[in-house]
């Protein structure tokens, strides 16, 4: 089944889109019922497939309360070169990354998430988001200006590759 | 303290983490999805009990003394599984881990444990305890999935435990049967005493914390 550490992960996914210890675990406790009603297929896909549950879940939420501006799922950027090594090279300091972390939007918090913890690429990514890789290109090149520009400015070391 | 986002990102995240209780909880909710076990096709059982009705029968007229040490080592009670049991349900007394269902009632009980392999039972040798039923979880006892039932005196002072799980000889051995009119097995284990039975083919474990008043 799910070990504890896998638990904690789905977790910890949970706490980044919703910001929120408790509803984090709500998303997940919501996420395991509605698995216990419409198994996956294998139980080998269980990790990805409640990760599926939990995501859709609190999109439809958010939409539905309208609690966050709906993203541009279409927007594009083309001729910049971007990749998450743009992150890489971000320095910050744990205050500051509070502060800032307040302010970005789910999905934002879901790319931080999603390259910092589970170590995806950007194709990766993309298909978790189920959005263009263009549209997550766009999105991890805005997260950069956003917190030089949060910040006053970050210190970025070297040059973006 | 500056450092990479990454890192910064790493050491935020994982600071949400779920408390033991939590995880258990989750635990119990996701062992629904695990698929019960399945029993052997009955086919190959049917000829293996052909083919040991064989060997028995051959067994019987070609070394009758062996044979018959043999079934008596086999009626005699399982002493030191009992002595195992005892170990294990102590163990797990003492911690008192978290109730997954917290009822009076066997029938919330018994709706609650849908991944056993039998429906818990009163038992005709804890009814006459003066005790009530508080709540119950899952646990194992010996690897086989069981009911672990937590009981307290009516007065409050002694919590007992009350495990029942699926008889499989192979990992029991010989057990008494109470409605046999066998005795249970009392075994002891960090001064607890333990009384293990079987009855309606579901192997009992107690744990009897006496009143020394």
């Amino acid at each position: 089944m799910l070990t504890d550490s896998q638990l904690q992960a789905l977790y910890r996914y949970g706490c980044t889109l919703t910001n929120d210890e408790q509803l984090g675990h709500d998303l997940l406790h919501d996420a395991i019922e509605t698995c216990l009603r419409q198994p996956p297929d294998s139980l080998d896909k269980l990790p990805a497939y409640l990760r599926k549950i939990m995501r859709n879940r609190f999109f439809d939420l958010v939409r539905h309360q309208q609690r966050f501006p709906q993203d541009v799922l279409e927007e594009q950027v083309v001729g910049i070169d971007m990749n998450t090594r743009q992150l890489e090279d971000v320095i910050i300091d744990e205050v500051d990354l509070d502060a800032i972390w307040l302010l970005l939007q789910p999905v934002e918090r879901e790319i931080l998430f999603l390259w910092a913890i589970e170590g995806y690429t950007t194709n990766e990514i993309a298909d978790h988001l189920d959005m263009p890789k263009g549209t997550v290109l766009s999105k991890i090149h805005r997260l950069r200006i956003r917190m030089e520009q949060e910040q006053g400015g970050y210190k970025v070391r070297g040059e973006v590759i | 303290m500056s450092g990479k986002l990454k890192d910064r990102l790493h050491d935020r995240i994982v600071k949400y983490e779920l408390s033991e209780q939590q995880l258990e909880s989750l635990q119990a909710k996701l062992r629904a999805l695990e698929p019960a076990p399945t029993r052997c096709a009955e086919s190959p059982v049917r000829s293996w009990w052909a083919f040991s009705a064989v060997l028995s029968v051959l067994a019987v007229f070609l070394a009758i003394p062996v044979y018959m040490q043999i079934s008596e080592q086999k009626n005699s009670f399982n002493l030191e599984m009992a002595q195992l049991i005892a170990e294990e349900v102590v163990k797990n007394h003492l911690h008192l881990k978290p109730l997954e269902v917290k009822s009076n009632s066997l029938s919330d009980i018994r709706r609650y444990f849908t991944q056993l392999n039998f429906i818990p039972v009163a038992s005709g040798l804890v009814n006459s305890l003066d005790t009530r039923l508080l709540g119950a979880r899952y646990c194992s006892l010996q690897g086989i999935t069981a009911a672990q039932l937590r009981l307290q005196d009516h007065k409050g002072r002694f919590l007992n435990t009350l495990y029942q799980a699926e008889y499989k000889k192979e990992v029991f051995g010989r057990l008494p049967d109470i409605g046999q009119d066998e005795q249970p097995l009392v075994a002891y284990a960090n001064g607890i005493k333990v009384k293990v039975w079987l009855e309606r083919d579901i192997v009992f474990a107690l744990t009897e914390v006496e009143d020394t008043k």
